[in-house]
């Protein structure tokens, strides 16, 4: 009994441990399963998501490789029809070249390099001059020649092309002495639009020698081009010339008297434009006018003075007026009569001060008087004392007084200026560098 | 758990991120490539440009017999040359240098025979014999035609010529350097009143004059030479007045331009000593 008591509670003991046990088990079997389970899920769903992820990325790819595939194709085409028109300007230009009228090609005129593709050369092309024959053959005969050979040789000696400005005069350049520039100039202007060019075509009518003339390239604007103008040129020769007419030794001398050296400053006029438009070089046309006795004296001055005031109207710019400053200022207005010296100087000073006070109405007296200079107009102001020869203590007070001035206090139109008038100084210099001697002053 | 969740987001954005990526680097590649056709396609038209224009140039404007190639393949040489560059002569035939008198040769021959043969003793300079193929319609335009080509070797060239009752001599001469610069063309003599073809033998000597007056310029100015023809010069050339007065105003240049800082800075003294003998011991004026 006793045994039987102990044993009794011992093996209720070992049965309540074997069965806390074997529950236990149960439970975390039960645990693990369900842990496997939503372990499956996660990994079932993550493998899902890659698949999806696999395919979305795939369909992205195909339909950019598909949309790439569009346009490289429309390229494609895009590019045969290209190269179709290309191909056909390409012919066009072959033909253009053939059955060019000048014993010049137009890429030699360019001097564009010949071995390899890259455009190296920034020079400034000189401005090109070429005269054709007119459609009467005594005039072709008897006065041309004489003509075309003293141009040349005023082009050779005064615009050389070697020295830093020259006009490019081409002498007997027509292949097979074309005669009807017509509808030439247009073959000429479709090959050489970047060439600065003047054409002239002399034609005798009505008892009378003119010159149609034509040109484009003279300016910066590129639709500056004069080839519909009908521009016509007269040299007003003193004797009537015929058609047909019969040229004695007089004639001829009489004529290319007057005739040559009025179409040389004509020339000279647009060569001067060029060379203003593009590198602010002061004219030469006004020296050559007076050493040559071009036109009669009484209207010479009147007519420098308009040429002048053409070059520095009111469309020129202010950066333009101040590369001026100084030197080449006086260069531009030594042509003028005194008086209109003047008128220029307050113009351009009034341009100066340009946005800072009402000017208008201000004469020299007040304009000196103005608290708005500072020392890079210093070479303005000696410049123009020659001019202002009364004037000339209160020229030099105020150049004193902007001597003195701190640069670095400088007012509110010298900080917008400061850099163009520095430049302008840059230019002059460079261009009197410039002036220099061909090589071969044979 | 939580931790491998934040792993799989992380995966996820990367993976997105490299589609992304990827359909960018695509569409550039696309794009670039692009680009670059459009950058071929225009040199290679330009190119083809070119090779019309030299094809045109080549058969119709290339006034002299010695070829393209050759000229193009000379001026690789030069360029590696220490020796002296002689100065290349090259008389135009012109109506007045190919003037057949009575004779059946070429007189164009003879003419550049001739002035070569007075020329002989005067170094550093190379005239050839009869470069022109054909007759030679306009000095301006053929100078430059030869200048396209030939610019960058020394070269002389001179087109005696006749308009009217004048004679005179028109020059295109260049040395090393290219561009519009380089050349100097000049009408560098006339004679009123002068029937070259008449006067056949003192064109000759006009020519010689112009040659010997360029190859001492040519050689100042290179290589810092002493001038020899002005003692050179025969006594026949300096009869002809016109001829006279431009080597005169020729060396007269001359001795002045030496003294020009910029010209002078390059000569060494002793250079410059010589230069200055040699201006003086002349034929010519002196100044």
């Amino acid at each position: 009994m006793n045994m039987f008591g102990v044993d009794d509670v011992l093996l209720a003991t070992l049965a309540v441990q074997v069965g806390s046990a074997a529950f236990n088990c149960i439970r975390g079997n039960k645990h693990s399963k369900e842990l496997a389970a939503k372990q499956q899920a996660y990994e079932e769903k993550v493998a899902r998501e890659g698949i999806q992820n696999a395919r979305e990325e795939f369909a992205a790819l195909c339909s950019l490789q598909r949309e790439i595939e569009g346009e490289l194709q429309r390229d494609r085409i895009e590019m045969i029809k290209s190269n179709h028109a290309n191909a056909i300007l390409e012919k066009a230009y072959s033909v253009a070249l053939d059955k060019w009228p000048l014993l010049v090609p137009p890429y030699v005129v360019k001097n564009e390099c010949l071995l390899n593709l890259e455009q190296s050369r920034n020079e400034v092309l000189p401005l090109n001059c070429i005269m054709t024959t007119s459609m009467d053959s005594n005039f072709n005969k008897s006065i041309f020649p004489n003509m075309e050979e003293s141009i040349a040789e005023f082009c050779y000696n005064y615009w050389n092309v070697a020295s830093d400005r020259g006009i490019r005069f081409y002498q007997r350049a027509w292949k097979d002495n074309i005669t009807d520039i017509g509808a030439e100039c247009r073959n000429l202007h479709a090959l050489m639009k970047d060439v600065p060019t003047l054409v002239l075509s002399p034609q005798v009518r009505h008892g009378k020698l003119t010159f149609r003339f034509f040109w484009w390239g003279v300016s910066i604007n590129p639709q500056d081009v004069h080839i519909d103008d009908n521009s016509i040129f007269d040299p007003e020769l003193s004797n009537p010339v015929y058609e047909g007419m019969k040229y004695s030794d007089d004639d001829i001398r009489i004529i290319l008297s007057e005739l040559v050296p009025r179409i040389e400053a004509f020339i000279s006029y647009f060569a001067d434009l060029y060379y203003w438009h593009y590198l602010k070089m002061t004219p030469i046309l006004p020296t050559l006018l007076k050493s040559n006795d071009i036109v009669q004296s009484s209207n010479l001055g009147s007519l420098i003075a308009t040429y002048i005031n053409g070059m520095l109207d009111e469309k020129v710019l202010s950066s333009v007026l101040l590369s001026l400053y100084g030197e080449k200022f006086m260069e531009l207005i030594k042509f003028l009569p005194q008086e209109s010296q003047r008128e220029m100087c307050i113009k351009i000073l009034r341009r100066r001060c340009q946005g800072v006070c009402n000017i208008e109405n201000m004469g020299f007296d007040d304009i000196i008087k103005l608290d708005l200079f500072s020392n890079k107009d210093i070479p303005f102001w000696m410049s123009i004392k020659d001019i202002w020869k009364d004037k000339i203590n209160d020229i030099d007070t105020l150049i004193d007084i902007l001597q003195n001035k701190n640069a670095l206090s400088s007012n509110s139109i010298d900080k917008d200026k400061k850099y163009n008038s520095g430049y302008a100084i840059i230019v002059s210099k460079e261009q009197n560098k410039k002036t220099q001697k061909p090589k071969y002053n044979l | 758990m939580e931790f491998r969740e934040r792993m799989q987001s992380l995966r996820e954005e990367f993976q997105r991120e490299r589609l992304d990526e990827q359909l960018r680097f695509r569409r550039e590649s696309y794009e670039l490539s692009k680009q670059y056709l459009i950058q071929q396609t225009v040199a290679f038209n330009e190119s083809r440009q070119k090779q019309i224009e030299f094809n045109d140039f080549i058969e119709k404007y290339w006034p002299l017999t010695t070829q393209v190639y050759t000229l193009l393949k000379e001026q690789e040489d030069i360029l590696g040359k220490s020796s002296i560059v002689p100065l290349r002569v090259l008389i135009a035939k012109t109506d007045v240098s190919s003037y057949v008198k009575t004779s059946p040769i070429s007189s164009y021959d003879e003419f550049c025979e001739n002035v070569a043969d007075g020329l002989r003793n005067l170094p550093n300079t190379v005239i050839e014999s009869r470069p022109w193929k054909n007759t030679c319609q306009s000095m301006m335009c053929e100078a430059i035609d030869i200048n396209y080509i030939m610019q960058g070797i020394p070269t002389l060239l001179v087109f005696p010529y006749q308009v009217g009752d004048t004679f005179g001599i028109e020059m295109a001469a260049w040395s090393f350097l290219r561009g519009f610069h380089s050349m100097t063309q000049n009408k560098i003599l006339k004679m009123d009143g002068m029937k070259a073809t008449e006067h056949i033998p003192d064109v000759v000597s006009a020519v010689k004059a112009v040659v010997g007056m360029a190859r001492d310029a040519y050689m100042l100015y290179e290589y810092h030479s002493p001038v020899i023809f002005n003692k050179l010069v025969d006594e026949k050339t300096l009869e002809l007045p016109a001829v006279k007065a431009m080597l005169d105003k020729h060396y007269k240049d001359l001795s002045q331009q030496i003294h020009n800082p910029k010209f002078a800075k390059l000569c060494t003294s002793n250079e410059m000593h010589e230069i200055e003998n040699s201006l003086r011991d002349t034929k010519l004026l002196t100044v």
